[in-house]
C-alpha cells in the first residue's frame, strides 16, 4: 500500500511534466497538423536560459525561470515564421514538415553542443532540494515527498486549468478551435489562419518551456533529450487521443506512471522502453487513444 | 494530403518529376547511349579499381588522386552537357575532395581506406533503407535499430572475451556464418514488431522511433547478454585463407565486396517488377491492392528484408571497429541514415550510395571547422575560435542546416525521382 502510493505520487510529479510537454503538443499538433518534433527545443531553450540567468549571470532563480519561459514562447514565434511557415508556403507535406522539423532540432541540439556546456545543472548551495515526510497514523503510511514534485503537480494542475478555460471562454480560444475543427470554413468567416498559428506556437512553446524550467531545477538537462522528450509529448498526445486536450494530459500522466512503474520494479533502463511499450500498445489496440473518439476526422487518413 | 481532393495533384506532381529527370523525354544519338547514371558507374566502378594497389607509398596516393580527378571531370563533363546539373554538383564536390585531401589536409592513406570502409557500410544501410523509405514508402526511423542488433548479434556470436555469467556458454562461432546469423537475428526482431506496419503516415513515423528507441534501450539494460554499457570488446576481424583483413586498408578489400553484393541485390530487387510494385504501394496501395498485391505482405518483406542488409551492416561494421557499443546504434544515427537516403535521392537505388558518399565526405569536411576558425582567427583577430572538442556539436548542426535547406528546396535530393509528400 505505502509502495503504490509512493509510486503514484512519484508518477504523478514525472507525469505532471510529461503532461505539460504533451498539451503544448497537443495545442500545436490539433491545429497546426503537423508533427512538431521542434518541440523539444522549447524545452531545451527555457532550461539552458534557467541555467545561464540563474548560474552564470546570478540572477534570482525566479526572475530567470520567468525570462526563461517568455524566452521559450517567443521561440515558438521563432519557429513558425523560420521553419514551418517557410515549408507550408512551398507546399511540404506531412513527411517533408516531419524532415524539416526534426533538422531544426537537430540544428538547435547542435547548436547548444557547440555553444553550451554539455549539461545544464543548477548549483545547490543549500543541499539537496527540501523533503519532507507525510505520516498517516491511521492507515500505517510514511511517505518521502520532496516538495518540488508538490510545486509541480500543483502548478501543472493550474495551468491545465488555465489553457482549458482559455480554449472554453476567450475569444482567441475559440479561433483556435474554429481552426482545429475547420481550417477552411474559419477561414471563410473571416478568421486570420496565421495568427491563430502564431498564437498557438506561442502557447505550445511556453508549456514546454515551464516544463523545461522545472525539469532543469529538479536534475538539470543534456542538449540530447530534445527529440527523446518531442517523442515522448507525441506518444503523450497519441495515447491520450489526438484532437482532445484531457487526453494530451492523461496521456502524459499515463506515460510518467509506466516509466515510474517500470524503473522502480526493472531498474531505470527499463523506463523508456516501458513508456514505448504502452505506446505501441494504445497504437495497436485502441488507436484513437484513451479518451479519442473513433470518429475523429484526422484517424481515417492516419489509420 | 490533407483531403481525398489532393490525391490526384500528388499523382501529376510525380508525373511532372519524371519528365524533369529525363524519363519520359527519349534522348537521341550519343545521349541515349553515355548517360549520366552509366558514366557514373563506369567511373565509379574505376575509381574503386585505382584503390585496389593502394598502399602507403606517395607514388600510389598520387595514382589513386589522378584516377580520381580525372574520372570526376569526366562525370562533371557528362553530366553538365546533359544538363544534369545535381549529379554534375556531386561530380564536382568528390573532385574538389579528392584533390583537398590530397593537397591541403594531409590525410594518410590508413585514414582515408578507414573512411572508405565506413562509406561502404554506410552504402549498405542506406541502400537497404531507401528499398523501405524510397520505394515502398516506409518512412522508417528504426534502421539504426536493426544495424545494432545484427552488431550486438555478431559480437555475441564470435566474441571470446566477453565475460559471460557463470553457466552460460561462450557461442564464439566462425565468421562467415555469424555475418548471416546476425541479419538473420535482426530480421527475426523486425518480424517481431512489424505490427507497426499496420500504421500510416505520423503514427508509423512515431511507431519506429518507438521501436528505435526501445532496442537502443534494450541493448544497454540486457546487461548479462550484451555486457551493458561495458560494451563488448575484441570483436574478431575476418581471416580468409590465412589472410587477416587487420588493419584499414586490408579490411577495405573485405568491406566493398560485401558492399557490392549487398548493393546488386538490392538493385536487383527494387529495379525489377517486384520493384514496381513496392513503387506502386508507395504512390497508391489501393491500385497495388487492386491488381491482386497482397499489400500489408509485401510491406513485411520490405521490412524483414532491409533489417536483414542493416544487420549484415553492422556485422561488418562492428567487426571492422572491434567494439559493440550502445552508443552507436541510437535514434540519431537512424536519422542520419535518413538524412543520406533523402540526400542522394530517395526512390533511386544509385541515390543511396551517393548519399552515403557525400554523407562520410561533407562528415569530414566538418571535421577541419576548428582549423578553419583558427585560420580566419589569426587574420581577424575577433573571428571566434572553436576548439577542437566541439566537433560533434557542430556535425549536427551542419547536417540539420543541409537537411533543413534540402527539404525547403529540393526535397528529391540530388538525383531524386520522386518527390516526398
Amino acid at each position: 500500500m505505502e509502495t503504490f502510493i509512493q509510486i503514484g505520487i512519484n508518477a504523478l510529479s514525472l507525469g505532471a511534466i510529461y503532461a505539460l510537454l504533451s498539451l503544448g503538443f497537443a495545442v500545436i499538433y490539433n491545429t497546426v497538423r503537423i508533427f512538431h518534433v521542434l518541440h523539444g527545443a522549447a524545452f531545451l531553450i527555457a532550461g539552458y536560459a534557467t541555467w545561464w540567468l540563474a548560474q552564470e549571470q546570478g540572477l534570482p532563480i525566479w526572475l530567470a525561470a520567468s525570462i526563461a519561459v517568455i524566452l521559450s514562447g517567443a521561440s515558438g514565434i521563432f519557429m513558425e515564421l523560420a521553419v514551418y511557415r517557410r515549408l507550408r508556403v512551398r507546399g511540404a507535406g506531412f513527411l517533408v514538415s516531419f524532415l524539416g522539423s526534426l533538422a531544426a532540432l537537430f540544428f538547435f541540439e547542435g547548436l547548444l553542443l557547440t555553444i553550451a556546456r554539455t549539461t545544464a545543472r543548477l548549483p545547490r548551495p543549500g543541499g539537496p532540494l527540501p523533503t519532507f515526510n507525510l505520516q498517516i497514523e491511521a492507515l500505517d503510511i510514511d511517505l518521502f515527498i520532496k516538495w518540488h514534485a508538490v510545486n509541480t503537480i500543483v502548478l501543472v494542475a493550474v495551468l491545465v486549468l488555465a489553457v482549458t478555460l482559455f480554449f472554453r471562454y476567450t475569444k482567441w480560444g475559440r479561433m483556435i478551435r474554429a481552426i482545429a475543427s475547420n481550417p477552411d470554413l474559419a477561414v471563410a468567416v473571416g478568421i486570420n489562419a496565421s495568427q491563430v498559428y502564431l498564437m498557438v506556437f506561442v502557447l505550445g512553446s511556453t508549456l514546454a518551456g515551464i516544463g523545461g524550467v522545472m525539469q532543469t531545477y529538479e536534475g538539470g538537462v543534456i542538449p540530447n533529450v530534445g527529440i527523446r522528450l518531442a517523442i515522448t509529448a507525441a506518444g503523450g498526445v497519441i495515447i491520450g487521443g489526438i484532437g482532445s486536450m484531457p487526453g494530451a494530459v492523461v496521456g502524459g500522466l499515463a506515460l510518467g506512471l509506466a516509466q515510474t512503474i517500470a524503473s522502480y520494479y526493472f531498474g531505470g533502463n527499463w523506463a523508456i522502453p516501458a513508456g514505448f511499450i504502452l505506446l505501441l500498445l494504445v497504437i495497436l489496440f485502441r488507436p484513437y487513444g484513451l479518451l479519442g473518439t473513433r470518429e475523429h476526422r484526422e484517424l481515417r487518413r492516419l489509420l | 494530403m490533407t483531403t481525398d481532393a489532393q490525391e490526384p495533384q500528388a499523382l501529376s506532381d510525380g508525373e511532372v518529376d519524371e519528365e524533369q529527370a529525363g524519363a519520359v523525354v527519349p534522348l537521341e544519338g550519343w545521349r541515349a547511349i553515355v548517360t549520366p547514371q552509366r558514366t557514373l558507374i563506369a567511373f565509379g566502378a574505376l575509381m574503386l579499381l585505382a584503390l585496389i594497389p593502394f598502399g602507403t607509398g606517395h607514388v600510389t596516393g598520387v595514382f589513386v588522386t589522378t584516377v580520381h580527378a580525372v574520372c570526376s571531370v569526366a562525370v562533371l563533363v557528362v553530366a553538365a552537357m546533359q544538363q544534369r546539373y545535381g549529379l554534375g554538383a556531386f561530380a564536382l564536390f568528390i573532385l574538389v575532395l579528392s584533390l583537398l585531401w590530397r593537397f591541403e589536409l594531409g590525410l594518410s592513406d590508413e585514414y582515408m581506406a578507414h573512411l572508405i570502409v565506413i562509406a561502404s557500410v554506410f552504402s549498405i544501410l542506406a541502400s537497404s533503407l531507401n528499398m523501405s523509405v524510397g520505394y515502398t514508402g516506409l518512412m522508417s526511423l528504426s534502421h539504426a535499430g536493426f544495424m545494432g542488433i545484427g552488431a550486438y548479434a555478431f559480437a555475441v556470436l564470435t566474441t571470446e572475451t566477453l565475460n559471460p555469467p557463470p553457466g552460460a556458454e561462450v557461442f564464439s562461432l566462425p565468421y562467415w556464418p555469424s555475418i548471416i546469423v546476425a541479419g538473420l537475428v535482426a530480421s527475426v526482431v523486425a518480424f517481431i514488431v512489424s505490427p507497426i506496419l499496420r500504421l500510416r503516415g505520423h503514427f508509423f513515423v512515431l511507431a519506429t522511433v518507438t521501436v528505435m528507441l526501445s532496442l537502443s534501450q534494450v541493448i544497454l539494460a540486457w546487461r548479462w547478454m550484451t555486457n551493458g554499457s561495458l560494451a563488448i570488446r575484441e570483436v574478431p576481424r575476418p581471416v580468409i585463407f590465412g589472410y587477416a583483413f587487420d588493419t584499414a586498408d586490408k579490411f577495405m578489400l573485405f568491406s566493398i565486396p560485401i558492399a557490392i553484393i549487398c548493393i546488386i541485390i538490392l538493385w536487383r530487387l527494387v529495379e525489377s517488377p517486384y520493384g514496381r510494385v513496392l513503387t506502386t504501394i508507395r504512390a497508391n496501395p489501393a491500385v497495388a491492392e487492386s491488381i491482386g498485391k497482397n499489400v500489408g505482405f509485401v510491406r513485411l518483406r520490405v521490412y524483414v528484408i532491409t533489417a536483414f542488409f542493416a544487420g549484415v551492416a553492422g556485422a561488418v561494421y562492428v567487426s571492422y571497429v572491434t567494439v559493440a557499443a550502445h552508443s552507436q546504434y541510437l535514434v540519431e544515427f537512424s536519422t542520419f541514415l535518413l538524412i543520406m537516403v533523402v540526400l542522394g535521392g530517395s526512390g533511386r537505388w544509385l541515390g543511396a550510395v551517393l548519399g552515403a558518399l557525400a554523407y562520410v565526405t561533407v562528415s569530414e569536411v566538418v571535421r577541419y571547422v576548428p582549423e578553419i576558425t583558427e585560420w580566419f582567427h589569426s587574420y581577424i583577430s575577433f573571428f571566434p575560435v572553436i576548439p577542437g572538442e566541439k566537433t560533434g556539436g557542430i556535425t549536427t548542426m551542419t547536417w540539420g542546416a543541409l537537411l533543413f535547406f534540402l527539404m525547403l528546396f529540393r526535397p528529391q535530393g540530388i538525383i531524386g525521382r520522386y518527390r516526398l509528400e
